[in-house]
């Protein structure tokens, strides 16, 4: 399909599209935090990855190439934009506006939507150092070669900050994890 | 505590064997804090594996895309271009001759240093024709040299009857000399013209036009 792109049938461009948009999508919303700015970030990223198909190595999965693409603009984005303070104010309004402005007690049952709300919120306010880490590998389901190739960290590095972006979510909802087990 | 750590992160991320799986829950049995911290740990993995099935790009997002697109994507880097040519020998041709070029390159790596550049003498042995003498090698660096000679007491000074040689063309210019017992006065000569004092000799006397010789007592 790439080949086809590449030999000017701009339309198949539109399947990569359709199959990889949730993907890339997933995963910059779980970066940057924002479902706005993860679409544009998607947009972009797929336009990159347009413009550069003519280097993607075809020994190479795509998805990965892609992916790495997607990680490296939201990287980027927050970095360049400094809006992790403001993202995490916006997680946390986020969050607790579900909740209708209180965050529920730990012993308080909660809908699919209001635990996966609870985790996004704590997940945010991880650093991103330990937060990309932990996004791709238990998101995203990565794998750590995969993570590796986005990231270019090292193999240890990357399980080192998986294990600790890990301990600390554990420890911000240690409360709601307890009444759950 | 690190090592329970690395085994949750393993356990959870699929890497632990049936044996050490069941190391852990033992562990877990005897101790209800590594249960609640691994009970936990598994809510939350399961918990992180949800939030990716919940995102949902809104809808437009790929006719938006395709409109962005540029008209064609952009040509390869010329770099890329070149790596990426078809090879005029096969690769493993190419291989072979870097893989010799590393091994030259290794050896030459491991060939001895340089000698000093000045001269020195470097062997004394009993000449076997005449076990009153011994034979002294004089060696001098002089890369780009086109001829070095050895002017002596033992040749009368004479600037073309001890000449050096330089066999493999490294500038290692060098000459072994059958010597009786004595001390001998010397000077190496750089094509022709240019008197060279041997700063590694032994030691030196005077010239008489206000130089030095270097001085070899055997």
């Amino acid at each position: 399909m790439v080949e086809q792109v590449l030999s000017g049938d701009r339309e198949c461009f539109r399947e990569l599209v359709e199959r990889y948009q949730g993907r890339v999508y997933a995963i910059t919303l779980r970066l940057v935090g924002n479902p706005t700015e993860a679409e544009d970030l998607t947009q972009h990223s797929f336009i990159e990855a347009f413009r550069g198909l003519g280097s993607y190595d075809s020994q190479r999965s795509f998805a990965t190439w892609l992916v790495c693409i997607a990680i490296n603009n939201a990287k980027d984005f927050l970095k360049s934009h400094k809006r992790r303070e403001q993202q995490l104010a916006g997680e946390v309004e986020g969050a607790t506006a579900l909740f209708c402005g209180r965050v529920p007690a730990p012993d308080q049952a909660l809908t699919d939507r209001e635990r996966s709300a609870l985790v996004s919120a704590a997940l945010s306010r991880l650093h991103p150092k330990y937060r990309i880490p932990l996004v791709l590998k238990d998101v995203d389901g990565l794998s750590y070669n995969e993570m590796q190739q986005a990231l270019d960290l090292p193999l240890t590095t990357l399980k080192i900050r998986v294990v600790r972006a890990r301990c600390q979510l554990q420890e911000q909802l240690k409360p709601w994890l307890t009444n759950r087990s | 505590m690190a090592d329970q750590q690395e085994l949750i992160r393993r356990l959870l991320d699929g890497e632990l064997d049936p044996a050490s799986q069941e190391q852990l829950r033992r562990m877990a049995e005897q101790d209800p804090r590594l249960a609640a911290t691994l009970q936990q740990a598994r809510t939350l993995h399961d918990d992180l594996g949800q939030l990716g099935q919940v995102s949902d790009p809104g809808p437009g997002l790929t006719d938006r895309i395709m409109q962005a697109l540029p008209v064609r994507p952009d040509a390869p880097p010329r770099w890329l271009r070149w790596l990426q040519r078809p090879l005029p020998v096969p690769a493993w041709a190419m291989a072979l001759v870097l893989v010799a070029l590393g091994l030259l390159l290794v050896r030459q790596a491991l060939r001895p240093a340089p000698r000093p550049s000045a001269a020195v003498v470097e062997q004394r042995q009993p000449a076997p024709a005449c076990p009153q003498q011994v034979l002294v090698r004089f060696v001098l660096k002089a890369p780009g040299a086109r001829q070095v000679s050895l002017a002596g007491d033992f040749n009368q000074w004479s600037v073309e009857a001890t000449p050096l040689a330089d066999p493999d063309e490294d500038g290692i210019w060098s000459v072994m000399l059958p010597l009786r017992p004595g001390r001998y006065q010397y000077k190496f000569i750089v094509d022709g013209e240019r008197w060279i004092i041997d700063p590694n000799a032994p030691a030196y006397h005077p010239d008489g036009f206000g130089g030095r010789n270097a001085l070899l007592a055997i």
